[in-house]
């Protein structure tokens, strides 16, 4: 089972592909340059985390798959 | 699919850090570990800000200064990201990810640059690519809005490269001019309605979404293809 559920909120992503980049096994970019989830176990969760933190927009949020906390974005 | 290099983890000293003006800070930071960058003009790096945070700050210094990263952020919207960076000081240690981004120059005939603010930034990297070092003899506009004129920074910088190079114009547009300011204010949308613009160009935009969202209306309108429309949004 992946660690992580990943949620790609879709309006906010502006398709600057800094997801990919870290982990293109995870996250890739539909026709509309929309980032949307590959395989959610497709790279380490480090990785699959530093994708989401590295999303200008906070477009993607990162969920404990046991216990459905959000990992990511932290609450301010 | 696409393929990007995979960005890696940098740490960096600040060697300086200037202020512009009560709005645009520059930071200067020199890499330490590695202590060499590969990046194309236009990307950007993502700072951690501390408590797992991180915020996105398009680079303005050109590739071929390998050894560091220059930034340039507009520090009043007092957030995390602008507070982190407004405190600060020569020999602070920061750490980011890069590189980052799509935003980079293509392979259009001519070349219109539209900015806002310190959306300046990563236009200023891809001015000094093309211009400064690869000698590229393409046709470029920049047009800069600011709403006042002590808001303005890299002025001289600009029109230096303005004078240096006939491919290149540029024109500083603000929108709330003191009283006999001999150029042109308004908009900067209402600048790129006047240009001649077709399907030979591309536009980079870089700034506040409604300018960016106007600007490529305007020059969809004249014929600039939906692909030659490049913009970064994330200011």
């Amino acid at each position: 089972m992946a660690k992580y559920k990943i949620k790609i909120l879709k309006d906010k992503c502006i398709g600057a592909a800094s997801c990919v980049g870290i982990a293109p096994e995870v996250y890739q970019l539909d026709d509309k340059n929309i980032a949307y989830v590959v395989k959610e176990d497709g790279d380490t969760p480090e990785n699959i985390l530093l994708g989401a933190q590295s999303c200008p927009t906070n477009a993607i949020e990162i969920y404990d798959t046991e216990t459905n906390e959000k990992i990511w974005p932290v609450s301010s | 699919m696409i393929f990007m290099v995979k960005p890696q983890s940098f740490r960096g000293k600040v060697a300086d850090h200037i202020l512009f003006n009560d709005k645009f800070q520059y930071l200067h930071i020199e890499l330490t570990e590695p202590n060499q960058i590969e990046f194309t003009a236009g990307q950007y790096i993502s700072v951690a800000i501390g408590g797992g945070e991180r915020r996105s700050y398009s680079i303005a210094s050109e590739p071929q200064l390998n050894h560091a990263v220059q930034l340039c952020v507009d520090v009043t919207p007092q957030g995390k990201g602008a507070t982190f960076l407004k405190n600060l000081r020569p020999g602070d240690e920061v750490e980011f990810l890069a590189p980052l981004g799509r935003f980079v120059v293509e392979s259009e005939a001519k070349l219109l640059f539209v900015a806002t603010g310190s959306g300046i930034t990563p236009i200023r990297s891809m001015l000094l690519d093309l211009l400064q070092y690869k000698k590229d003899p393409r046709e470029m506009r920049l047009l800069w809005g600011v709403r006042q004129v002590n808001e303005l920074f890299w002025l001289e910088h600009f029109r230096k490269l303005h004078d240096l190079y006939e491919n290149f114009t540029f024109m500083p547009i603000l929108s709330k001019p003191p009283e006999r300011w001999p150029i042109v204010s308004g908009h900067v949308t209402g600048e790129v309605e006047t240009l001649s613009l077709d399907s030979s160009w591309g536009t980079y935009l870089c700034g506040n979404n409604l300018m960016i969202e106007e600007v490529c209306q305007v020059a969809a309108k004249k014929g600039v293809p939906k692909e030659q429309l490049h913009f970064e949004k994330f200011f």
